[in-house]
């Protein structure tokens, strides 16, 4: 009888990756727990698959797979889940909670909460009546707030979070630590970036958030003095030495799924990038993408012109 | 063929003392914020321009089309100045209903009867047949010079430099007199006005959201949106909000600056003898209220 695994926010980002890399990685049955849309839960898992097989390099065939062995639940986490053990065969090995909200603007809080920890409550409730072995909840390195230095791969204890979304997620985790009724292995990535060699994103978080918003930034200046920005660059108040943490959704997953099939203990894990760029180069990168010529970093922000302070109050 | 004028300028420039004084001459027709309300405050250019032919029931729907941005402004009552029609108390039209583009300003500056006039240029102009809209704007503003008995019209409509290339494509025979103020005192005048401010936001969370938020309802991005600019989307408009919000200056002086560079690209393209330059400093006597 093969394994059984269930896993929220398997339409997301890292969730999508995750799936295809249990499918590979394992002969497991997956329960994916997805809200329907547009769609029924099912074809929108399934669709979402498909592109995401699509666009990265794994085989064609594994949508095969896809189809098989994995069976959509429609669910959403701001409603009542524990009641959808019933629909769950029995024998739930392990238990992946990626569903998340990635928002973080502070009219979105109530809702950043509701997902991000009471989700997580009721995850871990669902996991406890199907009996599971195991949790894995894909947490964010970004639990380290405004902590500098060393950050260890350990409880959070006191943080300054920048954001809701930041402080939802050590709540979250602290929830996860609290619990003695199961494993649980904790994963904290860095910045997740598209596909390492096909580049393939499917969402704007992170720092395709950051791309998006220079993009419109860039428009908005258009409308206003059409040439401005490509004439004239942007300063920003950054270090460019700083290395940034960017690490390729596939690399997660990859590293996630084979950790999860080995028998490590309760434990959390920064899935972080050993080879990174730095900020500067990074920027550089980015300007140059949508057509900016790179930001002038400046020593301090009293250098800065309004349209310096505007673009950097995000 | 009565002679036709346009003042130009980027807005807050003094136009408005020009076509108030252009008002009193017997011969002048002046037309006042015209296409300032039919492109909605310059957000709708293209849609007030058409490339297809169109009949006269259709250009009617441009020049009297009831617009969301200017019509917003009335309802909650952050109109800007320049609207002459009384909204506050017209059974006809006012704020709940909207006011048509051609009856914000245009007609009222032109008689006190103007809703009778709006009546009588609905019947002229809905009577016409298929043509360019370079025809039916020569049409509509040959009727009204004619129908004042004036041998010029003048077309006056703040911040007009953004329309400028339609105006020459659609008027070529047109004379152009463009109003130049320190940029800077446009500005901060700008900043005082309404108008210019609803344009910024829009200006804003267009881009943000990829579409106009007046001109349609995708709300895919909205999660995009900032904070503080949830309440300048129609579905939540905030008069209150709006006045608190503050674009600072320099954002009024990048817009001066990119009206006044791509105006002249234009005006470089018209002929000498069909254009003029005035500098608002150099008008005499101004008065305190185009300040």
């Amino acid at each position: 009888m093969s394994e059984k695994i269930v896993i929220t926010g398997g339409t997301g980002f890292v969730g999508t990756h995750l799936i295809l890399e249990l499918l590979e990685q394992s002969d497991a049955e997956l329960f994916c727990l997805v809200r329907a849309k547009n769609t029924s839960a099912e074809q929108r898992l399934h669709q979402q698959l498909a592109e995401v097989i699509q666009g990265s390099d794994y085989a064609p065939e594994l949508i095969n797979q896809v189809k098989k062995r994995c069976h959509a639940i429609e669910a959403d986490l701001q409603g009542d889940i524990t009641s959808l053990a019933t629909f769950i065969p029995s024998g739930v090995s392990q238990f992946w909670h990626c569903a998340a909200s990635l928002n973080y603007e502070e009219r979105f809080a109530a809702e950043i909460y509701d997902i991000n920890v009471e989700g997580t409550r009721k995850a871990l409730a669902l996991a406890r009546a199907l009996n599971v072995d195991c949790l894995n909840y894909v947490s964010t390195a970004y639990v380290a707030g405004r902590n500098t230095g060393v950050i260890l791969e350990s409880p959070m204890a006191e943080v300054q979070s920048s954001n809701v979304y930041e402080s939802s997620k050590v709540e979250a985790e602290q929830l996860i630590y609290a619990q003695q009724d199961m494993k649980y292995r904790i994963f904290r990535p860095s910045i997740v970036i598209g596909h390492s060699r096909t580049y393939h994103a499917i969402n704007f978080s992170g720092m395709y958030g950051f791309l998006r918003r220079l993009i419109q930034f860039k428009g908005m200046m258009a409308r206003v003095q059409r040439g401005y920005l490509e004439r004239e660059s942007i300063r920003m108040n950054v270090d460019p030495d700083v290395p940034i943490n960017l690490v390729p959704v596939d690399k997660v997953a990859k590293q996630a799924v084979a950790i999860a099939r080995s028998d490590s203990s309760n434990t959390i894990f920064h899935l972080t990038n050993r080879t990174v760029p730095t900020v500067g180069e990074a920027l550089e990168v980015l300007f140059s993408t949508v057509g900016l010529p790179p930001p002038k970093i400046v020593q301090d922000t009293t250098q800065y012109a309004w349209i310096d302070e505007k673009f950097n109050e995000k | 063929m009565p002679n036709e004028i346009f003042v130009i300028g980027t807005g807050r420039c003094g136009s408005t003392l020009i076509s108030n004084i252009l008002n009193h001459h017997p011969d002048v027709l002046s037309l006042s914020e015209f296409f300032t309300f039919v492109t909605d405050l310059g957000t709708l250019i293209p849609q007030a321009f058409p490339a297809i032919q169109i009949n006269g029931a259709q250009f009617w729907q441009i020049v009297s089309g009831i617009y969301a941005k200017q019509n917003i402004m009335l309802a909650h009552d952050i109109a800007m100045k320049e609207v002459l029609y009384p909204f506050k108390t017209d059974v006809r039209f006012n704020a709940s209903t909207g006011v048509p583009a051609i009856l914000q300003t245009t007609l009222p500056h032109l008689t006190p009867k103007y809703d009778a006039l709006f009546d009588q240029i609905h019947t002229v102009i809905t009577a016409r047949g298929m043509a360019t809209a370079e025809a039916h704007y020569h049409a509509l503003f040959g009727w009204l010079a004619a129908h004042f008995g004036k041998s010029i019209w003048v077309e006056r409509s703040g911040g007009s430099l953004r329309v400028i290339e339609r105006l020459y494509q659609h008027f070529p025979n047109a004379k152009f007199l463009h109003i130049v103020r320190d940029g800077r005192d446009c500005a901060l005048s700008m900043q005082r006005h309404n108008g210019f401010k609803m344009v910024l936001l829009v200006f804003q969370i267009t881009e943000i959201l990829g579409i106009d938020p007046y001109e349609s309802d995708d709300r895919s991005w909205q999660d995009d949106l900032p904070d503080e600019l949830i309440s300048f989307l129609p579905e939540s408009f905030s008069g209150k909000d709006f006045l608190a919000y503050d674009v600072p200056p320099s954002l009024y002086g990048h817009y001066w600056s990119g009206e006044i560079m791509a105006g002249l690209d234009v005006l470089d393209r018209i002929p000498a003898a069909q254009q003029l330059t005035l500098q608002y400093e150099s008008i005499p006597n101004r008065h305190p209220q185009y300040h």
